[in-house]
């Protein structure tokens, strides 16, 4: 519970974030602002800031205030850390979360057909499943990236612009299809075989209704048990691929961008690069923390039904 | 004599194995089952009752052989064909649980049947008639209309397979199959789900083929056994005359093999040495001839077929036992 109570916190918190950019911090997150300057305590402060070293050479973006601007600092470009922040995770949570449930959608239904209808729907499915597997994830996901980002992807009349998030989202939940289709596949193979579905199959049940009515409720246990898991996956990659500059696009922010943009000042401002990372870190953790409950959960459901 | 119900001719079931191996599960069986008669059918496991069973009403395809119910061809019919032909011919199976989808009510288990299949006018049936039919089927086996709303796993065992039962009644039917359906249950819990059967049977006019290896409640509910060998039926016959006086060393091994509440000191018993063999390499000629306490040179060559012996009763066997 304390998971979706923090889960729930991250996605409010981003949600707000033009009341938090706007209202409170009165900054622009996306346009660069090197030469501007605000006020602290009745006090003019420049957002870039000469160097501490004794040279003094070069400048450096202003460290936490710990106040409305500037909370988290500035970036290199003068931007509010906190508030591209709130930015980042709207989308790194957008795309997590729709590649996730794209993914599950569509490993669920190769899933299904290839373990219910088995024979060479089967083995074609699963060899391309196989082959899909034997390339590394991420290795799989650069790829697409820097060919869809390089030049869009036209789909017949559609066109999807490379800054789109559509793209992230698409390949992230192309490249782990393999990992949920194979989990459906199994439950579903053992399903098949069941005597409640042969009982089905006596009573005269048309093969179509069997599969709505008889498989699909009984693999929506393993589904639901693999959607926190799978957000996490998605998480993790979308913030790799933007970190890499081939998911999210400037300016567009995300946490993996913002990292990308604090790995410069990570001597000097840390904490441009480790928020974003903490915040990473807490969503996975609560994820991976849901994900086991839930299971848990079914399992124990499933160990009573075998007791009683 | 009435038609027959259902009639198996030579039907035979071969699994593919790895590695070439074929699995002769039933080999050359014919039968008949008449209407309002019970079938028994005995066996040790791994003899290939279930599997006739299954094959008896099409639940799997037929390697080669014939079968028809109620005269209609079904050896090599579709499961689309079969489907006007399922409402009459229904099946009963032994893991009550396993055979009941476990995230389905009871009530969603039952109409199930009632909404595939039309009525006898041709017409879906309304959501009224399925609800008072369910009424009527929770009746007849007796258990509470409130079941209806609860899961499979709220009931034990005994009342699981009353709810399964009722499922097969569902539609009619004229021939159940039941596959072991007593004897995944307590004692006390079988006898009450066969006397169920038998009052069932008398009520509706229903014919069952009786899958057990449990020849005393064979010997309550059947009216004709037939026994079950590596795939093969060795003895069919009256049930008193089969159980009381058996012409196969492999029935008489059977019932010598019940164990009695009272030792009799000069009874001699036939007791089998060893295990079934393997179906994969079954022996050659007589399959029962390695276990066979009578068995001579004829018997390691020549398979002995289906041969009568009067009183309505077949048996296969060179030397049967007589008297």
């Amino acid at each position: 519970m304390a998971s979706l109570a923090l889960l729930a916190c991250m996605a409010t918190a981003s949600l707000c974030a033009p009341f938090y950019a706007r209202d409170i911090a009165h900054t622009d997150p996306f346009r660069s602002n090197v030469a501007g300057s605000f006020t602290l305590d009745g006090q003019q402060i420049d957002i870039m800031q000469p160097d501490d070293n004794p040279l003094h050479l070069g400048l450096s973006p202003v460290g936490p205030t710990w106040r409305a601007p500037f909370f988290l600092g500035a970036d290199s470009q003068g931007r509010d850390v906190a508030a591209r922040l709130l930015y980042g995770g709207r989308n790194s949570l957008l795309i997590a979360f729709f590649a996730a449930a794209l993914c599950m959608i569509l490993s669920a239904t190769v899933g299904i057909f290839a373990g219910f209808f088995g024979g060479v729907l089967d083995m074609v499915l699963s060899r391309i499943m196989d082959i899909m597997w034997a390339v590394p994830v991420y290795l799989f996901a650069i790829s697409l990236s820097i060919v869809t980002i390089a030049q869009g992807l036209k789909i017949g009349p559609f066109t999807i612009a490379s800054d789109n998030l559509l793209l992230p989202i698409f390949i992230i939940a192309l490249v782990y299809i393999p990992y949920a289709a194979r989990v459906v596949r199994g439950r579903v193979m053992t399903l098949r075989n069941a005597e409640f579905v042969l009982a089905a199959r006596s009573l005269g049940v048309p093969r179509f209704r069997i599969l709505m009515v008889d498989i699909l409720p009984n693999v929506t246990g393993s589904l639901v048990a693999l959607a926190p898991l799978l957000t996490a996956l998605a998480l993790l990659t979308e913030s790799a691929l933007s970190f890499l500059s081939i998911g999210v696009q400037a300016p567009a922010a995300s946490w993996g961008t913002i990292i990308q943009d604090g790995e410069g000042l990570i001597y000097t401002r840390p904490m441009v690069a480790m928020a974003p990372g903490l915040a990473i870190v807490l969503v996975v953790l609560a994820l991976n923390v849901l994900g086991d409950t839930l299971r848990d959960a079914l399992d124990v459901r499933d160990s009573r039904r075998e007791n009683g | 004599m009435t038609e027959p119900l259902l009639v198996a001719r030579s039907i035979r079931k071969t699994y593919r194995l790895n590695r070439g191996q074929t699995l002769q599960a039933v080999d050359d069986v014919s039968l008949e089952v008449r209407p309002g008669e019970v079938l028994g059918l005995v066996g040790e496991s791994g003899c290939g009752k279930s599997t006739l069973g299954r094959c008896l009403l099409r639940l799997t395809d037929l390697t080669s052989g014939e079968l028809l119910f109620e005269g209609h061809d079904i050896s090599r019919a579709s499961e689309r064909t079969l489907r006007p032909l399922r409402p009459r011919m229904q099946m009963v199976f032994q893991d009550s649980y396993a055979s009941l989808n476990p995230v389905r009510r009871i009530g969603d288990l039952l109409a199930e049947p009632l909404k595939i299949h039309r009525d006898v006018h041709g017409q879906r049936r309304t959501r009224a008639t399925i609800a008072a039919r369910l009424e009527e089927l929770m009746d007849l086996v007796g258990l509470p209309v409130s079941a209806l709303a609860r899961y499979p796993h709220e009931f034990s065992g005994g009342q699981r397979q009353r709810i399964n039962i009722a499922r097969a009644l569902a539609l009619s039917p004229r021939l159940i199959v039941a596959d072991e359906p007593v004897s995944a249950l307590d004692v006390s819990v079988q006898a009450q789900i066969v006397n169920l059967f038998t009052d069932l049977k008398e009520r509706l006019g229903l014919t069952y083929v009786f899958i057990a290896h449990d020849l005393a409640v064979v010997r309550q509910i059947s009216t004709r056994v037939a026994v079950m060998y590596l795939g093969t039926i060795v003895e069919m016959g009256e049930t008193d005359t089969v159980l009381h006086t058996p012409a196969h060393p492999y029935t008489a091994a059977l019932i010598a093999a019940v164990p009695e509440p009272v030792i009799r000191l000069h009874a001699s018993r036939t007791l089998l040495r060893g295990d079934v063999p393997s179906p994969i390499a079954p022996p050659s000629g007589c399959r029962f001839h390695t276990r066979c306490p009578k068995a001579e040179a004829r018997c390691a060559q020549d398979a002995p077929t289906l041969r009568s012996l009067g009183d309505e009763r077949l048996v296969a066997c060179h030397f049967p036992i007589v008297g």
